[in-house]
């Protein structure tokens, strides 16, 4: 990504919550929004990713073609920005809201990824004491060189590994 | 690229999850070598993520982003990691319906791959090795006590539902994978039991193509995966004496066959079970971050779908809520108000699977409108039953139509003709009938011992041979047809040997 996409991730996710109390209000830094758009894209199917890509641009781009302004979207005021975001998700055109809704649920990942940010959210509040049973289970047998963990085990690529049968 | 792993066995089993892990159980069991091909991780309970994002990025296939194609994309959830989908599921465990064994019976001519003395005894067998029971009182959840109270003042027929995991400990996480290992799912139940009788599990590999030698299956080739970056870093050869068996599921198998030279009927058929959800919120806690992720049903078989509980991760509960900015975080900051019902329909729509230019997947597939007539009506239930629980907002989660509700009356709002199929947002994690068994050759890619009809040792064993869609969750059949064909196989195979 360009930095000026960069800036856009920031501004735009930044933009789906608001700062104004009682509300969940993330602190500075605590909420990594280009690290969860750069996760999600790369992670995505080809399409999918371009289509996260081209959501950006369309939001980046939305003052233009949707207000008439000659501005981007980190142009606009804090509570504008929320409010085209507000109109864009409720869009009559399929596309626009889905591009919309994509940015959102990246948000969303990136918003509630944040330990801090659930705790607050009550999300976890309800549990069970006490009737719930703690022993260990059953553990999967993993062939050595299958696991993440073991990443460098692979020390010579172009050694063959040859499993007798 | 450089070859990194050589090995040979009796089977080749692409896939580990419901269908692949059957076959490697029963086929090991019988004294057979098998090694099973796993393109995803594999993940020891403890390991599983609780956060969605990296839970998505090791477990499922490109992070839920493929969908079909067509105008309006429903995503297609798979599994990607040892156990297959299996290891993110709700564990729900659900028989043939008998409708559905007698059509597959006697229009298709599978009688004998679902006999129904055969049939009940595989059922009975794999409930008894995945501890398969209803959920317990004290594990339903929030979430499901409120579907429950709700059916029950409609006068629904409602249940608890049975599942594979008799010692779940409620921490509502089935689709990022059980934290616990409480939930059975073939990564620690028959993989690990086919590996303690000789399987071997390569995980971290992608088959590309089945190998043929005079018109038979003898191999299958492909990458194998770094760990962390997942691209490929070299390639993998493995060799099959006496067959290979595709078990990547109804997106993958026909996908491998069709790479692999095989044409006809391969990927036609492709069936589904589009889901949509509805949340609602309550004056007080519903907790839906406790209790099992899905734990009590309202079966409608004879409306087309079924009405379920589900507990949403918090960031998928987040993203469903209507809005942005104050008023969004007003309600982020009470998301254990929250509840969410779901309706997965028995679509009759059918499709069409192929590998792209791009190297990916297309599945042409879109609902016919008497499948569409069906979700409205389950969405404006869903709409009735959570305010019949209780809530005192609705979100339908429907473009045209209010996207809060604060009445039951407005539920009518979504039988307009007016809400059109763009309005909804679906989702499938039940797929079917890509390389679909049958009698008959010009019908069906396999024949009733699930053996390609021109391809001797090739053998398709997951929910792609299933002919149609169900109407109930496939893991149990998927498993249970399985069984079955593969204990066929290893006798055949058995009789053969001695009489040679």
């Amino acid at each position: 990504m360009t930095r000026f996409e960069q800036s856009w991730v920031a501004d735009v996710l930044n933009a789906f919550t608001h700062d104004a109390e009682p509300a969940l209000s993330p602190r500075p830094g605590e909420v990594d929004y280009a690290s969860a758009f750069v996760r999600m894209r790369r992670g995505s199917t080809a399409l999918a990713g371009l289509g996260l890509r081209a959501a950006l641009w369309m939001v980046a781009l939305a003052p233009l073609w949707f207000m008439g302004r000659l501005v981007t979207f980190s142009r606009l005021a804090r509570r504008e920005r929320t409010d085209l975001l507000i109109k864009l998700l409720v869009h009559r055109s399929f596309v626009v809201r889905e591009l919309t809704m994509l940015l959102k649920l990246t948000a969303a990942m990136a918003l509630l990824g944040s330990v801090s940010v659930r705790a607050r959210s009550g999300y976890d509040s309800v549990t069970l004491p006490a009737l719930v049973e703690t022993r260990t289970r059953v553990q999967l047998p993993i062939l050595p060189h299958t696991t993440a963990e073991s990443a460098n085990t692979h020390s010579d690529p172009c050694e063959v590994q040859r499993v007798a049968s | 690229m450089k070859l990194l792993l050589e090995d040979s066995a009796d089977f080749v089993i692409v896939g580990s999850g419901a269908g692949g892990a059957t076959a490697a159980r029963v086929l090991s069991e019988a004294g057979l070598s098998v090694i099973v091909l796993e393109e995803g991780p594999a993940l020891a309970p403890s390991a599983r993520s609780r956060g969605l994002i990296d839970a998505m990025h090791e477990s499922l296939r490109d992070m839920g982003t493929i969908a079909t194609s067509g105008r309006t994309p429903i995503p297609l959830l798979m599994g990607r990691c040892v156990g297959g989908s299996t290891a993110v599921n709700s564990g729900i465990i659900w028989r043939l319906p008998e409708d559905v064994r007698l059509d597959w019976s006697t229009r298709l001519g599978l009688s004998e791959l679902v006999d129904e003395k055969a049939l009940e005894r595989n059922f009975a067998r794999i409930e008894s090795d995945l501890g398969v029971t209803e959920v317990r009182e004290e594990m339903l959840g929030g979430n499901a006590q409120r579907l429950r109270s709700a059916s029950e003042a409609l006068g629904l027929p409602g249940r608890t539902i049975r599942r594979n995991a008799a010692q779940c400990q409620g921490s509502a996480r089935c689709l990022q994978g059980c934290p616990n290992g409480a939930r059975q799912s073939m990564d620690v139940s028959y993989i690990p039991r086919a590996m303690q009788h000789g399987a071997r599990v390569h995980a971290l590999s992608r088959a590309h193509r089945v190998v043929f030698e005079r018109g038979r299956a003898v191999g299958v080739s492909g990458v194998v995966l770094d760990p962390v970056t997942r691209d490929p870093k070299g390639e993998f050869r493995v060799r099959a004496t006496r067959g290979v068996i595709s078990a990547a599921g109804a997106v993958y198998t026909p996908a491998l066959l069709w790479n692999s030279g095989l044409r006809g009927r391969v990927g036609e058929g492709f069936q589904a079970h589009p889901g949509a959800a509805v949340v609602g919120q309550f004056p007080e806690p519903v907790g839906m971050g406790f209790g099992a992720t899905q734990s009590y049903e309202v079966p409608l078989r004879e409306r087309g779908y079924k009405v379920e509980s589900l507990a949403l991760p918090p960031e998928l509960l987040a993203a469903r809520i209507p809005g942005a900015g104050e008023s969004w975080q007003r309600d982020l900051r009470r998301l254990d108000h929250f509840a969410q019902f779901c309706a997965v329909h028995r679509a009759a729509a059918s499709g069409r699977v192929r590998p792209n230019l791009f190297g990916d997947i297309s599945v042409r597939y879109e609902l016919l409108p008497s499948d569409f007539e069906r979700v409205k009506q389950s969405v404006a239930l869903l709409v009735r039953l959570l305010f019949a629980a209780g809530a005192v907002e609705v979100y339908p989660g429907v473009a045209s139509v209010p996207e809060r509700m604060t009445n039951p009356e407005q539920a009518d709002l979504l039988l307009s003709e007016r809400v059109m199929r763009h309005d909804f947002h679906l989702l499938a994690s039940h797929h079917f009938g890509s390389a679909a068994a049958g009698a008959s050759a010009a019908h069906s890619v396999v024949g009733p011992d699930l053996q390609a009809h021109d391809v001797p040792q090739l053998y398709v064993m997951d929910a792609s041979a299933l002919p149609t869609n169900l109407g109930v969750n496939p893991q149990h059949t998927i498993m249970a047809v399985v069984y079955g064909a593969a204990e066929r196989l290893a006798n055949h195979d058995k009789h053969s040997r001695n009489a040679a």
